[in-house]
């Protein structure tokens, strides 16, 4: 009958979809023992790019390593939920979006605290020269960001009200364009593209001046639980050379200099100039944070993003807590 | 009224086969809220937007939005592809000149050259509609050229044994024999400007239905996300069935050559 073959033929398009859907729960689940590594990083300026150039990951971490380049913690977040990369790199706000939605990773080392490396840029002749002239400006910065959470939080703690402003989401390199073309006035953003905003342009406020009012950013290191619970050696080296990168930086910063300019292709001195605009943790600072104030930083984000609309809830801080981890950093600083 | 024929359940079994393997697949728990969300998260994600609005405006000025720079680039498509096809068709010098930039530029993914137009045109709405232009333009032109180049040398013989001028042949034989062509290329366009939509909403926009979908997955909101589809999709079937309603009444004679 035509009508058995109909129904045949729906439910086993049900079943497919169902088994399809099934392929998108990587989360909660276990896994075995990995041969492989794959690490997610923005290239941003911190020891993981003195890793990089020494190709530590390839050589000392015992495993295969694969390291792919993203552009936003927003894409890192995407890879860490389908399962695509073991690690990733991310500042505050995604990783507390990605605490926020149950994505099942934890924080395991924070690359940076971020000072004026972030900076709120006017631009030379548009008339700013405080945060309240920024009414009626067009502001830019990649949406969901630290950058993107520190300007919200400059503009509230002066009481200007979202509204009075003009917020456009672009990612850095359109930010330039747009900056060039005269088509914002301001932009909250990171190096390289923050080096050439200020070459026409003047500094409002910075990552540094807000992180002293109580609004910290940093970026981090996040692994997949599932891959960490199954290949914690690996992740405790991971954090290993993490901390032998930081050493390089905090004690000899010519040598990181050279390293960091190389593997971003610029030059020595503007290498230099980024290293002093973040602050780097050494393995007791690293405890000392992770194990105190960290979840809570990672909970006033998600606070704030609920606060935005942008999430709609966030969870409690025993979840931030129990997502933050001190565990391979104290097993790294004893090997 | 025809009987519905067995190709309408079979339809209709596909859509229901989905959406019950979406209930299903949600329900048991066993997938995550980030990969599918529950239709319930959506209705209600629907319902809080509809009734508050998206990060600023309502939900209906950001599909207003939307579909104002689609109407706006897609007439201006209409009146300067439909000439310029024609034309091309009946005169192959024109088409000489006209063809080896859409040739060009057809095949490039939108992507590829709206950083170029944020550069000439700035962020604003120029740079949104010049792309969504550019993307509208190709297929109307090509299909208005083939359809004129389809035309049987009979109906222009035809006229001219009867004595029409260039001018007369023009309108009342090539436009009408072409319209159906036409068409094809005014449904191919608005399918093809609707898809670059979201792209065009991609660059510092602040409304749009593409760009409500592009930061809702900023902020892993899937529930908002597929909303935002799903109303694209409906979006988009109405759209074209609207240019499906408007070539029935001009062309009547459809199908009856």
């Amino acid at each position: 009958m035509k009508f058995t073959k109909i129904i045949a033929v729906a439910a086993a398009a049900v079943l497919t979809l169902t088994a399809f859907a099934g392929c998108g729960n990587k989360n909660g689940s276990s896994e075995s023992k990995s041969d492989k590594l794959v690490i997610g990083t923005l290239d941003l300026v911190n020891g993981d790019l003195i890793a990089q150039y020494e190709n530590w990951y390839t050589n000392e971490l015992g495993v295969k390593v694969e390291i792919i380049k993203f552009d936003s913690g927003k894409d890192i977040n995407s890879a860490l939920a389908s399962g695509s990369i073991d690690i990733g790199q991310e500042g505050t706000s995604p990783a507390a979006l990605a605490i926020s939605n149950g994505i099942d990773i934890e924080v395991i080392w924070i690359g940076d605290i971020i000072g004026s490396a972030e900076t709120l840029v006017a631009k030379n002749g548009a008339g700013i020269s405080s945060i309240q002239d920024l009414k009626g400006k067009k502001i830019a910065t990649p949406f969901a960001s630290t950058a993107h959470y520190s300007l919200l939080n400059a503009l509230k703690l002066e009481g200007i009200d979202e509204s009075e402003v003009t917020l456009l989401d672009m990612e850095t390199d359109k930010i330039n364009a747009a900056w060039q073309t005269g088509d914002i006035d301001a932009a909250y953003v990171w190096y390289p593209v923050l080096g050439e905003l200020l070459k026409d342009g003047v500094s409002i406020t910075d990552s540094k001046q807000l992180a002293d009012k109580g609004i910290v950013t940093a970026d981090t290191n996040v692994v997949r639980k599932a891959y960490a619970d199954a290949n914690p050696d690996v992740v405790t080296k991971f954090v290993e050379l993490q901390l032998k990168a930081n050493d390089i930086i905090n004690n000899d910063s010519d040598k990181a200099a050279e390293e960091i300019s190389k593997q971003l292709e610029i030059s020595k001195e503007d290498a230099a100039d980024q290293i002093t605009q973040f602050d780097y943790l050494n393995a007791d600072q690293q405890i000392e944070q992770l194990d105190n104030g960290f979840a809570g930083t990672l909970k006033d984000t998600a606070d704030f993003l609920v606060e935005q609309k942008s999430i709609t809830s966030a969870p409690d801080l025993k979840e931030f807590e129990s997502r933050v981890t001190s565990e391979f950093v104290k097993k790294a600083a004893a090997n | 009224m025809k009987k519905p024929k067995i190709e309408l359940y079979l339809s209709i079994i596909t859509v229901a086969a989905i959406i019950i393997a979406w209930f299903v697949a949600t329900s048991s728990g066993s997938v995550d809220q980030l990969f599918i969300p529950s239709p319930k998260s959506v209705w209600e994600s629907f319902l809080t937007i509809w009734r508050d609005g998206y990060k600023g405006s309502t939900l209906l000025q950001h599909l207003g939005t939307s579909m104002k720079r689609l109407v706006i680039a897609y007439l201006l498509c209409v009146v300067t592809a439909v000439p310029a096809g024609l034309i091309s068709g009946y005169n192959s010098k024109v088409r000489a000149l006209i063809e080896p930039i859409i040739e060009f530029y057809r095949p490039l993914p939108p992507l590829a050259y709206y950083t170029i137009l944020t550069l000439w045109m700035g962020i604003d709405e120029e740079s949104k509609l010049a792309l969504l232009y550019l993307a509208g333009f190709a297929p109307i032109y090509i299909s208005c050229v083939a359809g004129v180049i389809r035309i049987k040398e009979d109906y222009i013989n035809g006229a001219l044994t009867l004595g029409a001028n260039k001018r007369q042949i023009f309108f009342y034989v090539i436009f009408p024999a072409a319209l159906t062509d036409v068409f094809t290329g005014l449904r191919t366009a608005l399918g093809v400007e609707y898809t670059t939509l979201v792209a065009a909403e991609m660059v510092a926009a602040t409304a749009g239905i593409g760009w409500m979908v592009l930061d809702a997955s900023k902020y892993l909101r899937s529930d908002i996300v597929f909303m935002g589809v799903i109303i694209m999709g409906i979006t988009g079937i109405l759209l074209d069935k609207i240019i499906q309603l408007v070539e029935k009444q001009v062309i009547h004679w459809k199908g009856r050559n």
